[in-house]
């Protein structure tokens, strides 16, 4: 045993102690709570002490702990240090584990009837997480970890250090932010729980909805990071490929901006209170459930992202399980004391519409989610089938259009307009929406999208001119930000370009308003590729990252972003060919002829020659234009070598072994070139992508998020 | 009636997302042999395979052609018109998402994903 696992059971049996009191308060005993309530207090020095732990360890280069090992090394930046205590599996629960704990110090803080039943639903996930990082615990030694490597005892000298994907800024802080939003959402569920054990079916949405919000705020930020950094490091040019990683974390959000706007529906108009506690649990469910399929490997063959099979898999499906079955039997059993007031009759109201957005979000949520399972639920039948982008792309569509027209419904349900300000924001959509395709597409759904996003940001700049203080200002950014972000997506999808272009070393290339020129390969620790790029007779130096990262064993390359008003230059290196290498020098199997530096060069194994010397020798058995050479390399005993190099008969030129490899019989030799032989460039392939207007994407995203900060402060104002 | 017109409503719905399902292609893409993808030109399909490592990749203006071996043994060239994924060089498995072309004899692929090897087992002899 290690003192972090210690200190995990630990807060394991207080987080039992604790639900324990506070089961035995909710059944009548008033005195219970406080010990309960106490007890959750202590899990939490408990489970902050083992962050710090954790923490300390990733500090300290403390490599006899295998998470440490496999996800650090001794020269990687403190920074990144940090961003590695969320690189595995281990380490994300716990960060989850803390936030949540948070959360919930801060919400039993205020103790009414409430509370209780809060602290029992926080307690009890903080148990089926505890129990995952008791199963796959960050604190597990190397040597129990990798029984057959390491002897017990041993530490290793440095770690592997982390993916070179991950190392970048935005990975800083995209885990914690993303896990803020999934442990939060614990809260609504909690509430959700309290109304139906305590048959009260308002109170509990006053309760929760700053959390709510909060919730979707930190889980919309976290997904919109997590573009940010694919757009920025993955290369393939998109922000959002509907991978299942990406997936799993919209499908509950949908869902909670779904009941967002339910909540609000329920305050103004007492409807919609069973459909509410419904979305509540979903959204709690579906957070587990999308953690059940991108960390328990399920999916792992129709993902990009690898996570291993693990045994998480059946304590995440306990948890989806217990919650659900519990959800299911509380809401059966209220199920017909839930009373709603009756739907207004009229079609054209302000509820109306907004009945139908939440029913379109909660259907576009479904559809994704059933595309994301499709692997899991066809698996059973017969042969697994996915879907493609094209599917989701496909059902985006209508889905899109129509959330934008309820958008726009209901602001005219809810205000009058003049007749005159509709007729010009008409006029204005549909010009701008057309002119803002024609010269690229003339793709329908384009322009229709391009209308309405248009004609919604006009009429919500005509309401704000009219007031600025109107209840509604957060969700009109909150729209607004929709209406940018769209048309964004059009633009940088659909209003972009791109080219493929081999470049030598030296040559120029015209692309759009600037020139590149390959400057050529750059050999060091993290090799590059660098480019000069000259725009308006200025140059700059860019450099695109190129090495075989050797954590995984992978080529890493990075894009190179020009950023400019009318859009991104997004470079991609493609392939770097070492022809000037290849030139004088090439790797050879046994009994392979090629050419190098114009001469004909075959290789028929090694000799070794010990003769008259303690050293040891290793010859090549070569043959050049003819005539047998043996260049070779001789090992002394201190370990220190020296090369035996041989000058080709008639020139000046040698014949040097610059590298071998004993057991798969090959070699790498280099002949110095002829001062008149052409020796060929190196070349690069590059993909140069022009990404039309692709900041009006993040803008859009910044705009949702402002939505929901002003939303919050709001709340705040109101509750004080 | 309010709930009634929200039933119809939803109803429209799914069946507004069975039309575009049932309309338009390739929107489903099942895992395949290389032998049942060869049969079936013109279909689209997903296989998976590991990449041969005594076939170059072939770079042009256009994009990239490799070849794969699935778990039968059986070898399948791919061309990918597009951006070659981060570490594929180095990789254990792709997976690989398009339509076998008959006259052409190779497959395209219009997606290519790659698996990243188990990161620390291979390092350590």
């Amino acid at each position: 045993m290690n003192i972090g696992n210690i200190i995990l059971g630990a807060a394991l049996m207080l987080s039992l102690a604790s639900v324990f009191f506070t089961i035995k308060n909710i059944s009548g005993d008033i005195k219970a709570f406080a010990v309960g309530q106490r007890l959750f207090y202590f899990t939490g020095i408990l489970i902050l002490f083992a962050g710090l732990l954790l923490f300390s360890f990733f500090m300290n280069n403390d490599f006899q702990f295998a998470y440490v090992f496999n996800n650090s090394s001794k020269s990687m930046p403190i920074a990144y240090k940090i961003a590695a205590f969320c690189a595995g599996n281990e380490g994300s629960f716990l960060t989850w584990l803390i936030i949540l704990n948070i959360c919930g110090i801060v919400v039993i803080r205020k103790n009414d009837d409430y509370t209780p039943i809060i602290l029992t639903t926080i307690a009890v996930t903080q148990i089926f997480i505890l129990l995952i990082l008791l199963v796959k615990s960050p604190f597990a030694h190397i040597w129990d970890y990798y029984p057959n490597e390491f002897k017990i005892g041993e530490i290793p000298g440095d770690g592997t250090g982390m993916n070179s994907l991950l190392m970048d800024p935005w990975m800083i802080a995209h885990p914690p932010i993303l896990f803020l939003g999934y442990a939060s959402s614990t809260i609504p569920f909690g509430y959700a729980i309290a109304a139906l054990v305590k048959g009260d079916f308002d109170l509990w949405i006053k309760k929760t909805y700053n959390w709510l919000i909060f919730s979707v705020l930190t889980l919309g930020i976290g997904i919109f990071m997590g573009g940010y950094w694919a757009y920025k490091v993955l290369g393939w040019g998109g922000y959002w490929g509907w991978d299942p990683v990406e997936n799993s974390s919209l499908i509950p959000w949908i869902v909670s901006v779904a009941l967002i706007h339910g909540l609000m529906l329920q305050t103004r108009k007492g409807v919609l209170k069973k459909t509410n506690i419904i979305m509540a649990l979903s959204y709690f469910i579906l957070v587990f459930f999308s953690t059940f399929l991108t960390r328990s490997g399920v999916l792992s063959d129709f993902s990009v992202h690898s996570f291993g099979k693990s045994s998480v898999l059946y304590f995440l499906l306990a948890n989806i399980i217990f919650f659900l079955a519990v959800s299911v039997f509380l809401f059966i059993k209220r199920n017909k004391q839930i009373e709603s007031k009756p739907f207004s009759t009229e079609i054209f109201t302000f509820e109306g519409m907004t009945v139908y957005g939440i029913i379109v979000l909660l259907l576009f949520s479904f559809v994704i989610f059933a595309g994301t399972t499709m692997p899991i639920f066809t698996g059973f039948f017969n042969q697994p089938s996915n879907v493609t982008e094209k599917f989701y792309n496909n059902i985006s569509i209508p889905f899109g259009l129509m959330i934008l027209s309820f958008i726009i419904l209901s602001m005219f349900t809810s205000r009058k307009y003049l007749k005159r300000e509709i007729i010009i924001a008409a006029i204005f959509s549909i010009s701008a929406g057309v002119l803002f395709n024609i010269f690229f597409t003339k793709n329908p759904a384009a322009i229709l999208f391009s209308i309405l996003s248009f004609f919604l940001s006009s009429m919500i700049f005509v309401d704000l001119k009219k007031s600025r203080n109107g209840i509604n200002l957060a969700s009109k950014v909150a729209h607004l930000g929709i209406a940018i972000f769209i048309l964004g997506v059009i633009s940088s999808n659909l209003h972009s370009w791109s080219e493929q272009k081999k470049v030598s070393v030296g040559e120029t290339i015209e692309v759009g308003k600037s020139s590149i020129t390959l400057d050529g390969f750059h050999d060091h620790e993290k090799s590059d590729i660098q480019l000069t790029i000259t725009e308006n007779g200025k140059s700059r130096i860019a450099k695109m990252a190129y090495y075989i990262d050797s954590k995984t064993e992978s080529l890493y390359r990075e894009p190179y972003i020009i950023p400019g008003l009318a859009g991104d230059l997004y470079i991609t290196p493609q392939e770097y060919s070492f022809e000037s290498i290849n030139y004088s020098s090439a790797l050879l199997h046994e009994n392979d002829e090629k050419i190098i530096s114009g001469h004909k060069v075959s290789f028929h194994g090694f000799i070794s020659d010990n003769m008259g010397s303690q050293n040891m020798v290793i010859k090549t058995n070569l043959l050049i234009d003819g005539k047998k050479y043996f260049p070779g390399i001789s090992v002394n005993q201190a370990g220190e070598t020296e090369k035996l190099d041989q000058k080709i008969t008639g020139t000046d030129k040698i014949v040097a072994l610059e590298s071998l490899d004993a057991k798969n019989r090959t070699i790498r030799l280099f002949i110095t070139p002829d001062k008149n032989d052409v020796i060929p460039p190196d070349f690069a392939i590059l993909e140069i992508t022009h990404k039309s207007l692709i900041w009006v994407v993040w803008l859009g995203t910044i705009i949702i998020a402002a939505g929901f900060c002003i939303s919050m402060m709001r709340m705040r104002k109101q509750n004080n | 009636m309010k709930n009634k017109k929200i039933l119809v409503f939803v109803i429209a719905l799914i069946l507004l997302v069975t039309a575009i399902i049932s309309l338009s292609d390739d929107l489903f893409s099942p895992y395949v042999s290389f032998e049942y993808a060869e049969k079936h030109p013109g279909k689209y399909v997903q296989i998976i395979g590991k990449r041969a490592a005594d076939a170059e990749v072939i770079h042009n203006a256009e994009g990239f052609t490799f070849t794969m071996i699935d778990e039968a043994g059986s070898r399948l060239t791919a061309f990918h018109k597009g951006v070659k994924p981060q570490n594929f060089e180095h990789t254990e498995q792709i997976v690989a998402l398009g339509k076998y072309s008959a006259d052409k004899k190779i497959f395209e692929a219009d997606k290519v994903l790659v698996k990243c090897p188990s990161k620390y087992e291979k390092e350590k002899k």
